[in-house]
């Protein structure tokens, strides 16, 4: 029996051949997604790897420490039982990269299997993902920045893919509701970034109607107090840094800085419509489909939770800037997931079968 | 599932409503892909569009000459017409390129409906155009970094490819021979639309149709590439200090064979594409980029291609491994670019296997629940 037919039938139960193909193949798109990443993308002088590993960035970004201070800690460990350094920072904030790519994979996959009905569709649709992220993360923002230049590479942060995998292993944690997991990876989530608050949205929107009121409350209360408890820290820790909303002024001692963003005048942007080919992208463009047959969706957890890239989206385009891409990647994984779904609906109605030869 | 089922056959048959989402959204695709190529490639200096409409550029890049003649018309014709501001060779290359970007996805649009009935299933079969083109026309080898070339003929080829498996497959010979024809002044690649033909018609139609149309087919691809040969008979050739490696490129037919004669007996400096080659194959940390060809949907389409249920489709996979293994010899891995033409038969094939993998499922569930 050939590959393709043994894995026809035996879709519920991948065996470990399968698994070996999925992590070969993981391995390699997760290798050539982080080269990508570390050669076209820029590093923000303010904000570099150097200077978060210091502590001496710029605040919110010096907030999103838990890869810094990995570093940094991997770093001195080496100290203690080499004399000469076997990995420099480059070399470690690269494998964070890499190991943080490898492992979404992997969850996503997990996250996907969740919603599709078996396992072979849901591990070969998982790689959807690996499609819609170099919109995010890589792909620069062409040709339309006000300086004239022909292209505006993406930003490169150690947090931005740790962010999506922690938000994605945040997700199948709230669905299955494995609260002993949840909170700890809450607590090392917040320590990366701060928008693991969109995590307690999922969590609200979701679980809304579905169970008692006091049990939602109370996740809810200990989510926002864990949350509000780790920027309080963060923004003591470093209340002398130079904030990026209020450059000339460091160290100024307003609690209103633990929120502060640059606000960038959306008009430029919206004012040509020669932009909007690049704004509507989001996604890999996979969010038009959703938007178009959400109907097909039938889990009622993934369709509450699509209020997020919506509320995402919206603040983008508030207080973020809009033609920054990677700010609205925690949401990937949910867009991605309803679009898989949504797709296996399309094949497994009738009028979808493909017409025989 | 009733309710879902109604929806879907009602989307389906809305054809005017889904045609329309379809070609908004294939313009706004079209423009971003346009935009990223011209932002994010480069042209080699000695093959740059002045040189090609010129007709100075190094074979075999000067025989590709559709499109850089199509500018010289375009540029003489606006000339005639007074009034009209001047136009650079840029925009036009740039607007050529976008219409080419936007027909290739109503092509595969075409060639996907061939096997599908369903609208949604339709588009979205077309639109992973967008993404696996990306892997092989926009982002760069990113160790050590080399942007991608920026030819005028790579985006039309895939698109008279597309155009021309659609025409295969509905045996529309009027409209193919023009097709051919014209492909191959694009790109001499159109000659795997032979080879297409002949493996998926062998079994199917008598051999003697068979016979006349490949020969009709290979007598065209050669006069085509004669009469080119003879116009750019003094360019110089090859890849003219592009790849740092000697440069082999066959300025004629038994020079092809000479070479591949002697590399078949070892001499691997015979043919130094294949040199350059087997050095990439011998460095696995050049696997990811080599591999992520059509954004690496290839891999399942190689695992699971004894699913794919349409003989058309499975043929044509045929077609495309040997033109992965031509194009072993006649260009290097590092160039994705060379594997464009792919999509259609790759990409379709994926979305069968998809839909076939979906289909068994279903039956072996309801097997097992009503065992």
């Amino acid at each position: 029996m050939s590959y393709g037919r043994r894995l026809v039938v035996s879709a519920k139960r991948l065996t470990s051949i399968d698994n070996l193909v999925f992590l070969m193949m993981a391995f390699t798109a997760a290798y050539y997604y982080s080269q990508l990443r570390f050669g076209l993308t820029l590093r923000l002088p303010e904000a570099s790897n150097e200077r978060l590993m210091a502590g001496i960035a710029q605040t919110p970004q010096q907030y999103r420490v838990l890869i810094p201070w990995l570093v940094t800690g991997l770093l001195r460990m080496q100290s203690l039982f080499w004399h000469a350094p076997q990995a420099s920072s480059v070399d470690l904030f690269q494998a964070a990269e890499l190991l943080s790519i490898f492992l979404l994979l992997l969850a996503f996959r997990h996250f996907t299997c969740l919603f599709t009905d078996q396992n072979n569709v849901g591990t070969l649709l998982s790689f959807a993902i690996f499609l819609a992220l170099p919109f995010h993360h890589v792909i620069p923002v062409t040709p339309i920045i006000p300086s004239g230049h022909l292209r505006h590479f993406v930003a490169i942060y150690p947090w931005d893919t740790p962010s999506i995998l922690l938000f994605t292993v945040g997700l199948i944690l709230i669905y299955k509701r494995a609260w002993k997991s949840y909170y700890p990876l809450f607590v090392i989530a917040t320590l990366n970034r701060e928008t693991t608050w969109l995590l307690t949205l999922t969590f609200l929107v979701t679980s809304l109607g579905g169970g008692s009121f006091r049990s939602i409350a109370l996740h809810c209360s200990i989510q926002l107090v864990i949350w509000v408890a780790i920027k309080y820290i963060l923004f003591q820790l470093y209340i002398d840094n130079v904030d990026i909303a209020n450059s000339s002024v460091p160290g100024q001692p307003s609690i209103t800085r633990m929120f502060s963003a640059v606000r960038v005048d959306p008009r430029w942007l919206l004012g040509n419509i020669r932009h909007y080919p690049f704004l509507l992208s989001f996604y890999s463009y996979l969010w038009v489909p959703v938007l178009a047959l959400m109907r097909f969706i039938n889990s009622a957890f993934l369709r509450r939770a699509l209020i997020v890239p919506v509320i995402l989206g919206g603040l983008a385009a508030y207080v973020g800037t809009m033609g920054e891409l990677r700010v609205l990647q925690e949401a990937i994984p949910v867009v991605v997931v309803a679009f898989v779904v949504v797709l296996e609906r399309l094949f497994t109605l009738e009028p979808v079968t493909a017409i025989q030869s | 599932m009733k309710r879902v089922h109604e929806l879907a056959v009602r989307i389906s048959g809305k054809k005017t409503y889904s045609d329309l989402i379809f070609l908004v959204l294939a313009s706004v695709m079209a423009f971003h892909f346009n935009q990223l190529r011209f932002g994010m490639t480069g042209q080699p200096l000695e093959n740059n569009i002045y040189q090609l409409m010129e007709g100075s550029a190094h074979t075999p890049f000067q025989y590709r000459v559709l499109i850089p003649w199509t500018v010289n018309l375009v540029l003489q014709a606006l000339k005639l017409l007074p009034g009209v501001p001047p136009i650079s060779p840029e925009s036009i290359f740039q607007y050529i390129e976008l219409i080419a970007m936007f027909l290739l996805l109503v092509a595969l649009h075409n060639y996907a409906a061939l096997f599908f009935e369903n609208h949604a299933v339709v588009m979205l079969s077309s639109f992973i155009a967008f993404p696996a083109m990306l892997f092989h026309f926009v982002l760069p080898r990113p160790s050590p970094l080399w942007y991608v070339h920026w030819f005028p003929f790579d985006i039309p080829a895939v698109l008279f490819v597309t155009v021309g498996l659609t025409l295969l497959y509905r045996k529309k010979w009027l409209l193919f021979y023009p097709l051919l024809l014209i492909a191959t002044v694009n790109r001499e690649t159109s000659i795997f639309l032979v080879l297409a033909y002949l493996v998926t018609s062998i079994g199917r139609e008598k051999f003697k149709t068979v016979f006349y149309h490949v020969f009709l087919q290979l007598a065209l691809v050669a006069v085509v590439k004669y009469m080119l040969f003879e116009i750019y008979v003094s360019n110089p050739v090859g890849d003219a200090g592009l790849d740092p490696l000697e440069i082999y490129h066959a300025q004629d037919v038994q020079g092809l064979f000479d070479r591949l004669h002697r590399f078949l007996h070892g001499d691997l400096s015979a043919a130094s594409d294949i040199g350059v080659n087997i050095r990439a194959f011998m460095k696995p940390s050049a696997y990811p980029f080599i591999f992520s060809v059509l954004g690496y949907l290839w891999i399942p389409v190689a695992l699971l291609v004894s699913t794919v249920r349409h003989d058309f489709v499975t043929k044509t996979l045929v077609v495309a491994a040997c033109w992965w293994s031509a194009g072993m010899y006649f260009g290097t891995v590092y160039q994705l670019r060379v594997f464009g033409e792919l999509l259609p038969m790759v990409g379709t094939a994926f979305v069968l296997i998809i839909g076939e993998l979906l289909k068994k499922e279903i039956a072996y569930n309801t097997h097992t629940v009503g065992s």
